[in-house]
């Protein structure tokens, strides 16, 4: 069996520590000039406005229209790109498997259209707000704000008593060291990995590492809810 | 802050990831809960009918440690097909509400304060006993709603009629749907829908009339889209007074003038007559005519009394009324070009094309509730666009169980579990399955909702118990019958779950086990029936409404009508009610079927679910030998009404130039006692509003945000402005969401009301809007 490579771990270290030092002054620093931010506008016309010029490496992938996305090695974010965590992820829900809310604000005119079909069909990198749109899991359902809202207060009508469940185990602690990791949350209206596991809104610590196999479910499966072990006595067919 | 702009979103999205990376360097500190790993805990889902709205979604509850902790949507519901709206999937939140009712409160000083269960209930029970004895039988009441179960509404149904014997039980459908059901009445003889929501999955044009589907039903709504995707060629036709989601998402949306939609279905019958598109074969066989009384008047005398007479009328009387209903006629009455008015009726002509019409507040909630029902089925009667899948008209609902317990137990004054108390056959049949003597059971209707708070107000109702609605906030020309309730001599009971500008006029305060903290049912738009386990213990003393009424009915000696057990009474309640349907043409689903199956459409007959009725194709009710047999009525027709187009009960003048109306929003449910304490929802949500077209605004020198007051003859209030934000008004029209309690809008409005449904219109009344800090009205 192949050793840790320490090396490559403490450079992982230092580099998420880098990314740490690197984004706390950019928050504190960079983005209160409001002014330096720009309009957010569907990702679709900023792109179409600055076609020829790379807003970043991570765009290609993205505007590929094909069902199965080429996700090209990623590399490390630009310092000036906001790759959000599957814990940032999972804030946005309730619970595991909830809807997310939108979290970035939404217009007047987004909210009477839902026309959030430019950004969210294939995803892709929007300078706007400065990250990666993720593509939408289930592009077939349109009225978009059904189920995902934006909250525009933060404060609550009553206290609520209520518990956000803990969430699934990260799949690779599950399992037998060196398998597939099994799949620990839920599929349903999720079906489509790469919308979550690739590309550039993937969050890192989620990231797949090997998005040409796109037959996902092959080695990764769901985690079964609570159904007991098999078992069958020795004698369980009766006597012949 | 209140608002996240755009660099607050960076911020957070930032810090967010910051945060996360550190934990990651620092193995077993947490930093904050959303980096908060947990240990996998085992979740039991469970099936149950959303809590909300009409449609009657099939849910999967995740029940763990005894708390409700997720939920999906039901992949086996033929509803939903797995698939919520924002509501659905957060509604198990509204279960944890830190100010949740947990204990009975009785008032005393002004104040109410905290007593034992047990104590309540016999205050109740002695203060029913008392009015009765002083004011008589009639001066008590019972108003319940569409979200009641099954069981509650059968059981208050049973403790007032068959018990106490008064008609007094009345419910908050009728101030949602009763337009529906004097509509399916006179048209068809029979309550509720022919077809289901597989209507969808056929359709090739969906025309919904006033109704904003996208926010109200956009479940359903997004089964629309889907069969759109599927076929492109499928058209979605809005017809509206306001420009909203539904809009946008349409293929076309055709604005009309408030309460012009009854001279617009009379245009499209004209058209589709002129244009030689009506089924002369369907309408020969299976239509007969009849016309009504007109100009009924609006309800708002004291005591208001109408009855219909209806005559018959024919082929040649029919079209001869239609004449006055030419497109440019009614173009100049409704605001809709001729041309729109000619595609309309060509897409309901086109023998080629199947079409379904949706709607649901907009044509109910309508002074002339009941006729623009029957208008709407004129058109559908008149191609033969019926009973067939993709082909019908389809009243939608607004409440969860609207359908399954105001409509089918009947809980409304003139009404029983079967037919009508006005009919010696239903009340004797009634009496036999209660066991009771039928003269307990009177003949006579008393007030509909809006009259028994007059009547509260008069002194002539002493005693009201209300249970699972919040009429503080939803009953129209609101100061009137909260002043009513809160008068000395008038005793209010209120089972809530959380405290409401209701429980405020209560004297007694019940606690109530909420949705999956006690087993039940509820039965949606299309004459589904769900079943729910108990999923959830209740908090505190809480117990079901249905446990609270048989506790106070065997207090008033009434033990022999509920001989049930706790453990098994909401299975022994449904095989008796269900005794009252025992025919083929309303045959109801067993228990043991409600509980394994995601719903049950009734009839069922020999175990098979009914789709359509009226068709013998798919109803074993029907004759074979008609084909469409209409059998509610006694000539098995279906009736087209001559119903003209009549004004409003108030229009805008010079002092209230403009038309208000209500209604809701996607995020909140009702007066949203509850969805405003499900944190996404009122964060996504937070306070009321009033549209503003943005033309008037700009005339009124009004910008988006400001404030502004709201008057009408009943009131005012100071609200904030919105213009050009989810919806769009028409000009010389505003509207304002009623989820808010904080923002009274009923104070506002007129409660005038349909004379047939007695349904109040919350779509019309008149309003001017005033500048705060500017002299004089703008």
């Amino acid at each position: 069996m192949k050793r840790p490579d320490l090396g490559r771990l403490l450079r992982r270290v230092v580099g998420i520590a880098a990314a740490v030092v690197v984004m706390v002054p950019i928050v504190l620093l960079v983005l209160p000039d409001a002014e330096a931010v720009p309009e957010f506008r569907s990702a679709a016309v900023v792109l179409e406005q600055e076609e020829g010029v790379p807003i970043a490496s991570e765009v290609g992938p993205f505007r590929d229209l094909r069902e199965n996305l080429h996700v090209v090695s990623l590399g490390e974010p630009s310092p000036h790109v906001v790759v959000p965590t599957r814990m940032d992820r999972r804030a946005r829900r309730v619970y595991e498997g909830a809807p997310p809310w939108i979290p970035h604000p939404v217009s007047e005119e987004l909210d009477r259209t839902q026309d959030c079909a430019p950004c969210h069909t294939f995803g892709g990198y929007n300078p706007g707000i400065r990250t990666y749109s993720p593509r939408t899991p289930h592009p077939e359902y349109t009225n978009c704000l059904q189920c995902h809202v934006a909250r525009v207060a933060q404060e609550l009508f009553r206290p609520t008593d209520w518990v956000t469940p803990p969430w699934p185990e990260y799949g690779r602690e599950r399992e037998l060291l060196g398998a597939p990791p099994p799949i620990p949350h839920t599929l349903q209206l999720r079906e489509r990995c790469l919308t979550c596991h690739g590309g550039g809104s993937a969050a890192p610590d989620i990231r797949t590492t090997h998005p040409e196999r796109f037959n996902c479910r092959q080695c990764h499966l769901p985690l079964g809810e609570g159904e007991e072990a098999f078992t069958r006595p020795l004698n369980a067919g009766g006597s012949p | 802050m209140s608002v996240w702009d755009r660099r607050e979103f960076l911020r957070r999205t930032a810090l967010g990831s910051a945060a996360a990376a550190a934990s990651s360097l620092v193995p077993g500190v947490t930093f904050g809960s959303e980096v908060a790993a947990a240990q996998t805990q085992a979740v039991e889902w469970r099936k149950a009918p959303c809590r909300f709205c009409g449609t009657g979604c099939g849910l999967l509850i995740g029940i763990s440690e005894g708390r409700a902790v997720g939920v999906r949507g039901d992949p086996d519901s033929p509803v939903n097909r797995g698939v919520c709206c924002v509501k659905g999937y957060h509604s198990v939140q509204a279960l944890y509400g830190r100010d949740r009712i947990q204990r009975a409160m009785v008032r005393r000083n002004g104040r109410l304060v905290e007593v034992p269960l047990e104590e309540a209930l016999d205050l109740v029970a002695r203060r029913l006993r008392e009015t009765i004895d002083q004011h008589g039988k009639d001066a008590v009441a019972m108003y319940g709603s569409g979200q009641w179960t099954i069981p509650d509404g059968y059981a208050a149904m049973k403790l007032f009629k068959g018990g106490i014997g008064t008609n007094n039980v009345e419910a908050n459908a009728r101030l949602c749907m009763a337009s529906a059901v004097t509509g399916f009445m006179t048209s068809f003889g029979l309550d509720e829908p022919m077809g289901c929501y597989e209507d969808i999955d056929h359709a090739d044009v969906f025309v919904l009339w006033g109704n904003n589907m996208a926010e109200m039903h956009p479940v359903l709504f997004s089964r629309i889209l889907e069969r759109r995707r599927l076929d492109p060629q499928v058209r979605i036709i809005d017809l509206a007074t306001r420009t909203t989601r539904t809009s946008y998402a349409s293929d076309r949306s055709v604005l009309f003038q408030p309460q012009t939609d009854l001279a617009l279905a009379n245009g499209i019958c004209h058209e589709i007559i002129r244009s030689g598109w009506y089924d002369a074969g369907f309408v020969q066989d299976h239509v007969s005519f009849k016309s009504g009384r007109t100009r009924p008047g609006y309800g708002l005398e004291e005591r208001f009394q109408f009855t219909d007479e209806p005559r018959d009328a024919d082929w040649e009387e029919y079209v001869s009324f239609l004449e006055d209903y030419t497109p440019d006629r009614v173009a100049e009455l409704t605001g809709v070009p001729a041309d729109e008015i000619r595609y309309l009726a060509s897409l309901y002509g086109d023998p080629s094309k199947k079409v379904v019409s949706y709607w649901c507040m907009g044509v109910n909630q309508h002074v002339r509730g009941t006729w623009m029902n029957n208008l709407i089925y004129n058109i559908h009667l008149l191609v033969g666009k019926i009973s067939e899948p993709g082909n019908g008209p389809f009243s939608l609902t607004g409440q969860p169980s609207a359908c399954g317990t105001v409509r089918e137990v009947g809980t409304l004054t003139h009404a029983l579990p079967h037919g009508v108390v006005s009919d010696a056959a239903a009340r004797e049949r009634a009496a036999e399955i209660w066991q009771v003597p039928v003269d307990r059971i009177p003949e006579r209707p008393t007030h509909d909702t809006v009259q028994m708070f007059r009547a509260l107000d008069r002194g002539d109702v002493r005693f009201m118990w209300i249970q699972v609605t919040n009429p503080m906030v939803s009953l129209p020309k609101l100061a009137r019958y909260r002043e009513g309730a809160l008068k000395d001599d008038r005793f209010v009971v209120v089972s809530d779950v959380y405290p409401t500008p209701t429980t405020d006029v209560a004297d007694v305060v019940l606690p109530s086990a909420m949705w999956i903290e006690r087993e039940g049912m509820f039965g949606n738009s299309e004459r589904r029936t769900q079943h729910w386990d108990q999923l959830l213990e209740p908090p505190g003393d809480c117990v079901s409404d249905t446990w609270q009424i048989i506790e106070v009915a065997r207090r008033l000696g009434f033990d022999d009508l509920f001989p049930w057990r706790r453990e098994d009474h909401v299975q022994r309640i449904w095989e008796e009610y269900t005794r009252f349907h025992d025919s083929p043409r309303h045959r109801m689903g067993t228990y043991e079927e409600l509980r394994s199956r995601p719903g049950v459409m009734w009839p069922v007959v020999e175990g098979r679910e009914t789709k359509w009725r009226y068709n013998a194709d798919y109803d074993p009710a029907a004759d074979p030998e008609l084909g469409f047999d209409f059998y509610g009525t006694p000539d098995h027709r279906a009736r087209i009404w001559l119903r003209p187009y009549e004004p409003a009960a108030e229009e805008p003048d010079e002092e209230f130039p403009f038309w208000l109306s209500t209604g809701r929003v996607l995020e909140h449910w009702h007066t949203g006692s509850m969805t405003r304490r499900v944190p996404v929802l009122h964060q996504a949500m937070p306070r009321a509003y009033v549209e503003i077209n943005v033309e008037d605004a700009r005339e009124l020198n009004i910008r988006d945000r400001d404030l502004v007051r709201l008057v009408s003859r009943r009131g005012s209030m100071e609200i904030q402005a919105r213009v050009d934000y989810r919806g769009q008004p028409a000009p010389g029209q505003v509207f304002v969401p009623f989820f808010d309690e904080a923002y009274l809008v009923n104070e506002l409005t007129l409660d005038a009301f349909c004379p047939i449904s007695r349904e109040p219109d919350y779509k019309k009344c008149a309003v001017r809007i005033e500048v705060p800090g500017r002299t004089g009205s703008p």
